[in-house]
Order: C-alpha cells, then structure tokens, then sequence
C-alpha cells in the first residue's frame, strides 16, 4: 500500500534490544476507517511496534509512519492521533482533570473540550476533582481514553485497552471502540487476547517473535475455526486408518474421540458408512477464535 | 514551544511537590537564620562577611531549585508522563527547552522567597538584638541578585542533569553527593580548580571575603556555562534515547 494512502505504515520495521530482535522486518499497513486488532502472545513485540509508530522508539531498520510521516514531524499530533499505551501515565497527585488540561495545554486545545471528555467517558463532576491515585483502574482507563481523544483524531492506537478490567469494564470499553469506529476512525488495538477484540474489530494483524504471522480480515480468520469435526467411535484405529487414506489427519483426543480437521459431518459420515464403521458421536466442531490464534502463535515458539 | 512552556508550568502548579518543596525550604531558611542570628556573637554579626552571610541565606533556595528541576524530567519517567507529554509534543527539543526554562522561573521564585525570608528574619533579628546594618547597596545587591541568580541557574541545571540522568534516585542521589561531598572535598585539596565547579561557583555570586572563590562576574559565567552543558547534554540524550 503507498505510503500516502495509508493511515499506518510499517515498512520492514525492525527493533533490537541487545542480541534480542523485538520487533523482525514487520510490515503492515492500515487503511483509513479499519478497526484492526494487533495480536500476539505477551513479548511479541506489539507494544514496541506501537512505541515505534509513535516515535517513542527509533527503529533500528525499517520506517514507521502515521499519515505517511513520522510521528515526530506531525503537525498537531494529537489533532490525528490519539494513544494509549499505559493505562497509568499519570501523576497520582495531580486531578484527573488536571492531568488531560496539562495535554490540552500542551496541545493548544480548548479546556471545554476537556470537560466535554471527561463527560463523555464519565470521569466529571467529583471524579474529575480527584487526584488520580484515588482512581480505580477502571476510572483511569477512561482518563487515558479521554486524553486520547482530546484532539479528535482520526487515529487511534490503543495498547492493551482490556487489561485488568472487569466484565463490567470490558463491556463499557467494547460499546465506546464500536461508537468511535461508527464515527470513521481508524483503530489498532493490541491484546494478546483474541477474545477481548473479536467483537470489536473487523481485521486481525497477529504478530510473534516480532514477526507478521497473518493479516487478514477476521472473517476469513473465523472461517478457519469452521471445518472441525469430532468423532466418537469405538472402531477408532480402523475410521483413522479410512480417513488417512481420504486425505484427512485425524487427531486422537481421547481413546475413542478423534479430532478432524478440514472437514464436515457429511463427508465424514459418508466414510464412516462405506467402511462399516460404528459411529457414536458425529459433531460439527464450532471450535473458537483463540484456538486458531494460539494454533498461528503456537507454530513459530 | 509555548505551549510546551506553558504546560510545563501548568504541570507545575498541579501537583503537591512544589508545596511541600516551598513548605522545605521556609522551614529551612527561618531555621539556618533563626539558629545562626542568634548564635553568632555580636561582635561577628556586625562583621560585613558574616552579616552578609545571614541575609544571603536565600541562596539555600538553589537546592531546593534544583531539586524541583530534576523532579520535572525524573517525575515524568517515574510516573511515565512523559509519553503523554511527548505524544502531544513529539519535537523533544521543545520539551527539554520547555522544562529548563519552567524550571528556571520557579528556581527564581524560590530564589525571591528565600531572599524575603532570610531578609525578613534577618533583619528582625538584627533589630531584636540590636546591631547595626553594616552592609552597602553593592552588597546588599549581591545578597538579593546572587540569591535569586543562583536558584534560577540552578533551577535549570537540576532540569539539565534530570533530562540527562531520567532515573530520579539517581539523580537526586547524584546531586547530594556531589554537592556535599565530592565539590566540597575538591575545593579543600584543589581549590585553583574546585573554585571552578558548579557549587563553588555559585558560592561566589553570594559571599564576600572569601578567599580562592572566583569574582562574582567569572562565577557567573562559569555556572552559566554548567546550565548550558547540562542542557545541551540533557537535549541530546533525550532526542536519542528511546522512552520505554
């Protein structure tokens, strides 16, 4: 993709901490209005990936730009991208309101804008008085999402939005990225768990070792879980021997339970039935989304 | 670059640690002033060098500069404000700038409440024990300028070594030790060239008649020069090194 037309570009980015690679000639690009989760095991090199994008981080090989520049030579960088990338930035003596005046401040931005925010991620009235250390995690999740938006970016970049928060958090925190998606923005949001950001996003970029595993639409990657079929017979060695030659590699689970991947009931059945075969069990795996991403990280450990 | 400064500033003003620094440094000063003013015999006390030592008290406040000038890029490591600050503001020579200078100003305020409350107490003192002022306007200048000069320089020479340094024990470690013990042992056994380091040259803005210390004019420009390399020192790290 050219660099111009992209929101997000990694071109071969590289980063080394010693004689360790954190992040291995990784390229991907984001188009504008995409909400992509960033995925990979913890260490995969996703929060480096983002300090790198955002110019906390120079790369060691490669280049890294938002909006087809470097982060560093944005105008206005908060005008069009918003970041978080720690949930606890911030001074525990100062206000919370303090704390997102100071960015505004430093940004030229309004101070209604920054009680418009703290309404809006419901951190105003008493909360936005507090001095930040009485804040729950929950409370100071919002305080960085707002301070992410303080500029109205049409970028956002999240690291890890979902760590230690509660169902009642995760929910909140879910329901504000689709609002912000509705509104056209481009997401990227890290999590080194597919569950947290299936709902949320609509492509997958799956990092390990520093290395591009798969980019790809997360439909395409669900399509992946469909196909599994479990089988219960007490005749196991002979219907694994009858799969073998269709082509098909069963996985033994249990002593009479077996596991085929790439395949549906019907074909199995069939065998089943041409080789004489008692069947107990006949089961359309429904499977899930974190088995196809432990299964893709799982190849390269 | 304002609107760096004038976040610095605003940063400033929002915690508590500029309180409890001011809160330090009053209670310092009325104790050196308090303590020494009614230690000293009277006959030292209407001596010009020590009667000018009482009322220059307000060039502890440099410590105290220094240390707030320090908290500003070490505090921002500490609690990781610094990647929402340099975020909003990714040209990182604007932040350091913005510090040194914020930093300046508040080591000048300190500076001027230092000056008032050693003059005041000082001088109360003085009147409570009744000895004559025995200072001219040229050393009373001193007291109150290098007082205030001294704090303000070392307002940002603290930004200066935080920006260099980013660890804040280590910094505030650092600052101690050499400024009580490795400045003080130099000068004792080398002071040609200890009067040249950055505590000795500052104690030549605000004393008189003491000997091996540098002109007030040479000592000020010799501590400009530390402000000057500290800041250069603390740009450079901070636009190469990478904030984690």
């Amino acid at each position: 993709m050219a660099r111009a037309a992209s929101v997000v570009l990694a071109d071969g980015l590289t980063k080394r901490y010693g004689s360790l690679v954190a992040v291995d000639d990784l390229s991907f690009a984001l188009a504008a209005g995409t909400v992509t989760g960033f995925l990979g095991p913890n260490g995969a090199g996703k929060t480096t990936t983002l300090r790198l994008l955002l110019g906390l981080a120079e790369p060691d090989g490669g280049h890294a730009f938002v909006f087809g520049r470097r982060y560093r030579d944005l105008d206005r960088p908060l005008h069009r991208v918003g970041a978080v990338l720690e949930a606890s930035d911030f001074h525990p003596g100062r206000r919370g309101r303090d704390h997102l005046r100071s960015q505004a401040i430093a940004a030229r931005i309004p101070v209604g804008r920054v009680d418009e925010l703290l309404r809006l991620v419901e951190l105003d009235g008493a909360a936005a008085q507090r001095r930040v250390k009485a804040y729950s995690l929950g409370m100071r999740q919002r305080l960085a999402l707002a301070g992410a938006l303080l500029g109205d970016p049409e970028l956002l970049v999240l690291d890890e939005p979902a760590n230690g928060l509660d169902p009642e958090g995760m929910r909140w925190l879910r329901d504000f990225l689709r609002s912000l998606a509705g509104e056209g923005r481009t997401v990227f949001v890290s999590s080194h768990v597919l569950a947290e950001i299936a709902q949320t996003v609509d492509r997958v970029i799956i990092i390990n070792k520093g290395r591009l595993v798969i980019e790809s639409p997360l439909d395409e990657l669900t399509a992946r879980v469909a196909g599994s079929v479990r089988v219960r017979t007490p005749m196991r060695p002979q219907l694994e021997r009858l799969l073998e030659a269709a082509g098909l590699h069963a996985q033994v689970l249990d002593g009479d339970e077996l596991l085929v991947p790439g395949a549906d009931t019907r074909r199995i059945g069939e065998i089943a039935f041409r080789g004489d075969i008692l069947l107990h069990e006949l089961l359309q795996e429904s499977g899930s989304l974190e088995d196809v991403f432990l299964d893709l990280t799982a190849e390269q450990r | 670059m304002s609107a760096a400064l004038h976040s610095e500033l605003f940063k400033l003003r929002t915690t508590r640690t500029a309180l409890a620094i001011v809160l330090a440094l009053v209670a310092l000063i009325l104790l050196i002033v308090l303590a020494s003013g009614f230690s000293l015999s009277t006959w030292e006390l209407t001596q010009r060098k020590d009667q000018f030592l009482l009322l220059a008290n307000g060039s502890n406040a440099a410590a105290f500069a220094a240390l707030l000038g320090v908290l500003a890029f070490t505090g921002e490591f500490r609690h990781g404000t610094i990647r929402p600050t340099l975020l909003a503001t990714p040209r990182r020579g604007r932040v350091v700038l913005a510090k040194i200078v914020a930093s300046t100003a508040a080591g000048a305020l300190l500076g001027v409440l230092g000056v008032a409350l050693s003059f005041g107490v000082g001088r109360l003192v003085m009147s409570i024990r009744g000895i004559p002022a025995v200072l001219d306007h040229r050393d009373l200048a001193l007291a109150i300028g290098g007082s205030v000069a001294v704090s303000a320089l070392w307002g940002a020479l603290g930004a200066g070594v935080g920006a260099a340094v980013r660890n804040q024990v280590a910094a505030i470690v650092g600052l101690l030790v050499w400024a009580l013990l490795v400045e003080n042992i130099l000068f004792a056994l080398l002071p040609g060239v200890g009067r040249y380091l950055p505590g000795q040259a500052s104690n030549a803005l605000v004393q008189v008649e003491v000997p091996h210390l540098l002109g007030v004019l040479p000592g000020a420009l010799v501590l400009v020069g530390y402000v000057v390399a500290a800041g250069a020192i603390g740009l450079i790290v901070t636009e190469r090194r990478d904030v984690a």
